[in-house]
């Protein structure tokens, strides 16, 4: 669970501690080690098994009914956070909602940040595709490039029509948190409310 | 709500990881990093580590998961898997060891 505490995860060959949100060893034997992390995506089931019908699937039995999309009610709880950049960046769910598509400078690198409200799904990508920096604005069915008007999927990232069909735009390690604990773990976040500047 | 490959620069560790519902001690308002400041807190014995469990096809799936049901989802490689947080939820759940992709892979909530 990701609410003010944070869960603590063992491992069985050394018991060492690992913080379930920074990916890294706090304590044991291997402190201070950290875990490589995978894109992945948060999603709903139907927005997932659309985009990868040959996809498999954990089961076991449910343990809750609680996490459906209505899990974002109060979309002020949460952000999409990206911590791999200095500072941290992290965006308000309030904000994507009315600002599904943002063109983003980190750290000097170009990214957007995208919004599904049907799935509720924030991601974040790399805005360079074959050397090419791309703009990005809405459209109904997805976003579109500025430079070629190509039409892309919020979800995956994949360019489904136009000048570069078939390109996936490169994700980046943003995952969605609670806001709260997003900013106990990376306190010098830039996020609007808090350590706004520039 | 993310999550994390277990391959690390030594290559032959596998790590499997045990459920600890440790609280992370709330720090003060000062500007140190958390890292600085390691108190958990126990609130559970550590759980067995899971590392076997059911995988089902979209197929064979039907209508036994909701369309509105939220997972994580991760492609590795040609491989693509969900993992629905309805599962995962709960001190018993929370962290899945498994192979995706031919790398060993935490999927964890």
């Amino acid at each position: 669970m990701l609410w003010n505490r944070s869960l603590v995860m063992y491992d069985a060959e050394t018991m060492s501690h690992w913080s379930h949100l920074l990916g890294e060893a706090m304590d044991g034997p291997l402190r201070e080690t950290k875990l490589e992390q995978i894109p992945s995506v948060m999603t709903t089931w139907e927005s997932w098994r659309q985009r990868h019908p040959e996809t498999t699937v954990l089961w076991l039995p449910r343990s809750s009914r609680d996490y459906r999309r209505g899990f974002y009610r109060e979309p002020q709880r949460f952000v999409l956070g990206l911590a791999d950049v200095n500072p941290p960046r992290a965006w308000h769910f309030e904000q994507l909602m009315t600002e599904p598509i943002l063109n983003e400078e980190v750290d000097e690198q170009p990214i957007v940040v995208t919004f599904d409200p049907d799935s509720v799904t924030a991601r974040a990508f790399s805005r360079t595709v074959r050397g090419d920096t791309l703009d990005f604005e809405r459209d109904a069915r997805g976003f579109l490039d500025r430079q070629t008007r190509s039409l892309w999927d919020r979800i995956s990232g994949k360019c489904v029509e136009g000048h570069y069909e078939g390109e996936v735009l490169e994700p980046r390690l943003a995952i969605v948190s609670f806001r709260n604990t997003w900013l106990t773990f990376h306190p010098e976040t830039r996020l609007p409310g808090h350590n706004e500047q520039d | 709500m993310n999550l994390r490959n277990t391959a690390c620069p030594s290559g032959s560790l596998l790590l499997v990881f045990l459920i600890a519902m440790v609280g992370y001690g709330q720090q003060a308002a000062d500007k140190k990093s958390p890292r600085d400041e390691y108190r958990p807190r126990r609130l559970l014995r550590p759980q067995p580590p899971i590392t076997h469990f059911q995988l089902k096809s979209a197929d064979e799936i039907g209508n036994t998961l909701n369309p509105a049901e939220l997972v994580v989802g991760v492609t590795v490689g040609d491989e693509s898997r969900a993992y629905p947080l309805n599962m995962l939820s709960g001190p018993h759940r929370e962290i899945i060891n498994d192979t995706l992709g031919e790398r060993p892979i935490a999927a964890t909530w």
